[in-house]
């Protein structure tokens, strides 16, 4: 199986498809790791752009009600995703929305924001599109785990140890 | 037997849309999908209407409404009592509170012959005290309990006299005619807890004379700059302003900001955020629950002597006038959507059936604008994924009648009504934090 990354002309999501569907095939502890520290790396970026003062809604168009049957989120870098309802019931989409009420909390007055680039949600939409194996999902929910981890801990952020619970698969 | 099979078949072919709509004998509320509601009821000063609409995948807001006797006699005082618990964490101190406060309360007035603020209080604390005492003895076995707790709103209706008692962020509202216009203007009964806001502010803008942008006022929450509001986490920033390191822990709306290096001593530890109240969170009150076996990401890494969060409700007492209409109890679910003045409108503004579902309506269809969806859509959100979308809303209208409220209350006789707001409860196996049943919800 070949995944394609939707807009495939970034670099990131073409070594992150990759590297998944290495890992589909032979899930290796090494690659996972590299997975895991791409994913640590857009978190860390991502706290320093939050640590500054936002600019309200620089790039964002007036709100503009979603089509019938969606959901609207925002990446950290402000793009606007309109997904349909039902990806609410992804594990993916309900795990990256806990992590930005970890990390967020939850918005009263605005809409909701994905602790993740848009180029990421691309992928993540790209691969529900596709319809995601039962694996990869997997791997991919403990990717987002262990970017969780990262947050959690002192704001140093040496992750010296990346203990990946490997052993589920 | 036919009757039977008849019933079968048409509870199977009954069409999906009323599925979730039954009566629920014990209370007389009916569910429909994630909303319980009960259009109408009766209680011994006037009417009243009550609405519940679950976001997270346990309720977490639990509410009653209590009227007839309020002591353990037949011969009263009568009266009516309004609780809306909001619970935080998980929904064990508000199921207990709401299974506790009324009993504590019926007790105190019996001692005393009479209803009171120190009954009140007298009941709180008694509450208190119980929850601390389940939270020992289930500690061992279940620690995350010690991370849960509860707002606590109570009102009572008795000879005359409204009583609100306070803690946390739910709030009452009262709904009073103004004679000369014919307007009915909303007045904030319930007290604030956010005193300790302000010294913190002023102690950060003194330690940051240059920085004025140090506290910040966004989405009516005061932040400090460089911090994210986040439910049950714990952050240390390091090398922010003047101090060496300083942590912010908050657990659904209350906050916590620890400050330490040179600029305060290692020891200061100050409180703020929007909850400065509870009952239980017996962590942030008692030292020793802030300790292994409970998880780490619930505890606080600094320790502290005095208790962080208090349980001691703000109480005050209001003489009801002939011109006060309705008196609104709500959880914040409800009041992060509407205002005072837009609540008591819509209330004013139509039949008083179904006032408290109305509200509840308004608050969804303003909460579905911001996050930039359709009311429709997002009433098919199931349950626990809904609470990225609102918070769990409970919404108990009291309507007050005059006659009612001025006739001796030794003289009304009247069976006592017992109202419990609903939700859906989870059959043992779903309770897993992850699972969410896909037929789970329509509002």
């Amino acid at each position: 199986m070949v995944l394609l990354p939707v807009g495939g002309d970034s670099p990131l999501i073409l070594y992150l498809s990759l590297d998944l569907y290495n890992i589909n095939k032979m899930i290796s502890a090494k690659k996972l790791i590299k997975l895991a520290q791409k994913w640590q790396k857009l978190a860390a970026l991502r706290r320093k752009r939050i640590a500054l003062p936002r600019t309200e809604k620089s790039s964002r168009s007036k709100s503009e009600m979603a089509d019938k049957g969606h959901f609207v989120v925002y990446s950290t870098d402000q793009k606007r995703f309109l997904l349909p309802l039902n990806y609410l019931n992804s594990e993916i989409v309900r795990e990256l929305l806990k992590l930005a009420e970890e990390e967020f909390g939850l918005p009263s007055n605005g809409p909701l924001t994905l602790p993740c680039d848009a180029e990421l949600i691309e992928y993540v939409v790209g691969l529900i599109k596709q319809g995601i194996t039962r694996d990869l999902e997997k791997a991919i929910l403990v990717f987002i785990a262990s970017s969780r981890c990262s947050l959690f801990s002192d704001l140093h952020h040496q992750v010296t140890d990346h203990q990946l619970p490997i052993c589920s698969f | 037997m036919l009757s039977g099979l008849m019933n079968l078949l048409r509870a199977c072919f009954r069409p999906r849309s009323d599925r979730h709509v039954h009566t629920n004998s014990e209370t007389g509320g009916r569910q429909d999908g994630l909303l319980w509601y009960k259009d109408h009821g009766q209680h011994v000063n006037g009417e009243f209407s009550m609405a519940v609409v679950q976001a997270n995948n346990l309720l977490e807001d639990q509410s009653q409404l209590e009227s007839g006797s309020l002591s353990l006699h037949e011969s009263g005082p009568y009266g009516t009592f309004v609780g809306v618990y909001d619970g935080h964490g998980g929904p064990e101190t508000s199921r207990y509170i709401n299974d506790h406060l009324f009993q504590h309360l019926k007790r105190f007035t019996s001692e005393q012959q009479s209803m009171s603020v120190e009954v009140i209080r007298k009941a709180f604390q008694a509450t208190e005290e119980g929850f601390l005492s389940l939270v020992t003895k289930q500690w061992p076995m279940k620690p995350q309990i010690a991370a849960v707790g509860s707002c606590c709103l109570v009102g009572v209706i008795c000879n005359g006299s409204l009583y609100i008692a306070n803690l946390g962020d739910s709030r009452a509202v009262l709904g009073r005619a103004v004679r000369a216009t014919g307007e009915v203007l909303s007045i904030q009964l319930s007290a604030e807890h956010n005193a300790c806001i302000e010294s913190v502010r002023h102690e950060l803008h003194a330690l940051h004379p240059d920085d004025s942008q140090i506290v910040v006022l966004k989405h009516n929450v005061w932040r400090v700059k460089g911090l994210i509001q986040s439910s049950k986490t714990i952050y240390t920033l390091k090398g922010v302003g003047m101090c060496k390191w300083w942590i912010w822990v908050e657990s659904a709306g209350a906050g916590c900001l620890f400050i330490s290096g040179k600029v305060l001593s290692l020891s200061s530890l100050m409180f703020f955020g929007s909850v400065s109240r509870s009952i239980g969170d017996v962590y942030l009150k008692k030292p020793e629950f802030n300790r292994e076996p409970l998880y780490a990401r619930f505890r606080l890494r600094e320790p502290f002597k005095n208790p962080i969060l208090s349980s001691e409700p703000s109480i005050s007492v209001h003489q009801l006038q002939a011109h006060d209409q309705f008196i609104i109890f709500a959880s914040d679910g409800l009041w992060e959507h509407l205002s005072n003045q837009a609540a008591v409108d819509i209330v004013q503004n139509h039949p008083r059936n179904g006032s408290a579902r109305r509200l509840v309506k308004a608050a969804l269809q303003e909460a579905a604008k911001k996050r930039e969806m359709r009311y429709s859509d997002l009433k098919k959100i199931d349950r626990g994924v809904r609470r990225h979308f609102h918070d769990d809303i409970t919404v108990i209208v009291v309507f007050l009648d005059s006659n009612l409220i001025s006739r001796a209350s030794s003289t009304v006789k009247c069976s006592n009504i017992s109202v419990r707001g609903g939700g859906i409860s989870l059959p043992p196996a779903a309770l897993a934090p992850c699972t969410t049943p896909r037929e789970g919800g329509r509002l």
